[in-house]
């Protein structure tokens, strides 16, 4: 694969024309392997803010998604070759940036990483159940809330355990099946199923914790 | 899990809640697209969707423009410092039989961990065969300290003794005698084959051996003060014959540097360290102390 040093000129030059590229994302990426400086760049353009958006989500943190941003690009320059361009692009990239997520989560979490293909809690003593529709609270307008409200979000989603917090971000943000989700992160597909289950009972008891104490 | 997390995961839905979740999944949380929902479960799905858009208002913001090129500009670093580490890359293997290339710098690499791994087995083998030298050649010299008491017992205490003219400028002109293992192993009291260290490569010698005048060994004989009979050979006594001044302190060279075998009149054989002086006397050299009787080696 050829990648000019000067990939940057290249992309500075390519960008002041506003024309939209009709490539599909796996044309980019085989353009790219073949020395096309603007199909990279184009690619990125494409996924930029939601890439961006689902790792801050993820890590909590703009400036360290954006390092992660960076890293998951590089990785998908460096393994663009592996890729099967018979296989969709999108869930490659955002299962390479949750692979990123993850390292970094692992390298500054105190807690103890859960094995990717170990089920969520049991159904044994001191597992407490949810149910979302019998939630005595009234659930606002996510674009109604105030900075309080927010702050609470923030705080309910910081607090998920990353291995759950990926599964909800791959879910509901990028729609991403079970069955993608559990190829992506090589994990059972009934482990995803739970996951998510967990996260959103854990998300919804957290938020609600929190908004009862900001409330009182 | 450790107790900072249990209570995530003790944490789950009821099972319509994770049933209509599930069904949710399934149709991308569009919720227009679930068929034949009873009121109750279209309550259910709309409760659940509530929840999950809540996470819409965790703040984010859009990537700035410079995210693009800080990233282009980091793949344009990895990319530069990838072809520099290529540039001792100058040539390319290629064993067209085999269809596959060896570039240079797997090659160094191969050869710079075979290298180390043959060093590394060189210096363990070069150690456990000295080991196994020192202990041989331990073992020599017991066999001989046998020969010799059995030698001493038939032959009214006295040691088998040959004269070594070639030494007299160390004896003032006088010839002395010197242990003479041959004679004790052409009369049977050992075998040949004890009378060499294997770490010189089984070649004759390899041994000093305990050298008085003839009235020391009298001497000796009546004192009793024979210390040490046998010993790897003396590193310095070449450099005496000629005339030479070395260091008597000179340290030994045998076995590796491990030490000096020393065959001791009590019959054993334990090795020195490094350093020549055995019993306070540095037995390379002839210094007459102890009423005129010296360990003195010689070969």
């Amino acid at each position: 694969m050829q990648f000019a040093v000067t990939s940057y000129i290249a992309y500075a030059v390519c960008s002041m024309s506003a024309e939209t590229d009709s490539r599909t994302d796996e044309e980019l990426l085989s353009a790219h392997i073949d020395g096309d400086s603007d199909a990279f760049p184009e690619l990125m353009g494409r996924y930029k803010n939601d890439l961006l958006h689902f790792l801050i989500r993820f890590v909590g943190s703009r400036a360290t998604a954006e390092d992660v941003f960076q890293e998951t690009f590089l990785q998908i320059h460096i393994s663009a070759e592996t890729f099967d361009t018979s296989r969709r692009f999108k869930p490659w990239l955002f299962t390479i940036a949750a692979n990123k997520g993850r390292d970094w989560h692992r390298k500054h979490s105190k807690r103890t990483v859960m094995s990717l293909s170990q089920e969520v809690g049991g159904e044994g003593e001191g597992t407490r159940f949810v149910d979302l529709m019998e939630s005595e609270q009234d659930l606002p307008d996510a674009q109604l809330l105030d900075s309080e409200q927010t702050a609470c979000i923030r705080a309910a989603v910081d607090e998920l355990p990353s291995h759950l917090r990926e599964i909800i971000l791959l879910s509901y943000f990028q729609q991403m099946s079970y069955l993608q989700i559990a190829e992506s992160l090589q994990i059972p597909l009934g482990t995803v199923k739970s996951r998510l289950h967990a996260a959103v009972a854990t998300f919804s008891d957290a938020w609600q914790t929190a908004n009862n104490e900001e409330a009182a | 899990m450790t107790p900072e997390t249990p209570s995530f995961d003790h944490l789950k839905l009821s099972k319509a809640d994770a049933e209509m979740l599930d069904r949710l999944v399934d149709v991308g949380f569009e919720i227009d697209q679930l068929e034949y929902l009873s009121s109750e479960e279209q309550q259910r799905a709309r409760s659940i969707l509530a929840m999950l858009r809540l996470l819409e208002a965790y703040p984010v913001e859009d990537a700035s423009e410079t995210l693009i090129d800080a990233t282009l500009a980091r793949i344009d670093q990895y990319e530069s410092q990838r072809v520099a580490r290529m540039h001792i890359s100058t040539a390319e293997i290629e064993p067209s039989s085999k269809g596959f290339r060896i570039r240079m710098p797997d090659f160094v690499s191969v050869a710079c961990m075979v290298l180390i791994a043959v060093s590394v087995f060189f210096m363990i083998s070069k150690s456990a065969r000295e080991q196994s030298f020192q202990t041989e050649c331990a073992s020599n010299m017991a066999m001989v300290g046998h020969g010799l008491v059995n030698y001493a017992l038939d032959h009214n205490s006295e040691m088998p003794t040959t004269s070594v003219a070639s030494l007299g400028s160390l004896f003032g002109g006088t010839t002395p005698e010197r242990t003479d293992v041959e004679l004790l192993a052409n009369e049977g009291y050992c075998e040949h084959n004890h009378l060499n260290c294997p770490g010189h490569g089984g070649e004759s010698g390899g041994f000093s051996y305990q050298t008085q005048s003839a009235q020391m060994w009298e001497n000796i004989r009546l004192q009793g003060r024979l210390f040490i009979i046998i010993a790897d050979l003396n590193p310095i006594l070449d450099d005496l014959l000629a005339g030479g001044s070395p260091d008597p302190l000179t340290p030994s060279a045998n076995h590796g540097s491990l030490g000096q075998n020393h065959l001791r009149d009590d019959g054993s054989t334990p090795i020195s360290a490094a350093a020549p002086v055995i019993g306070g006397d540095m037995i390379w050299i002839l210094d007459r102390k102890n009423n005129g009787i010296d360990i003195f080696l010689t070969h």
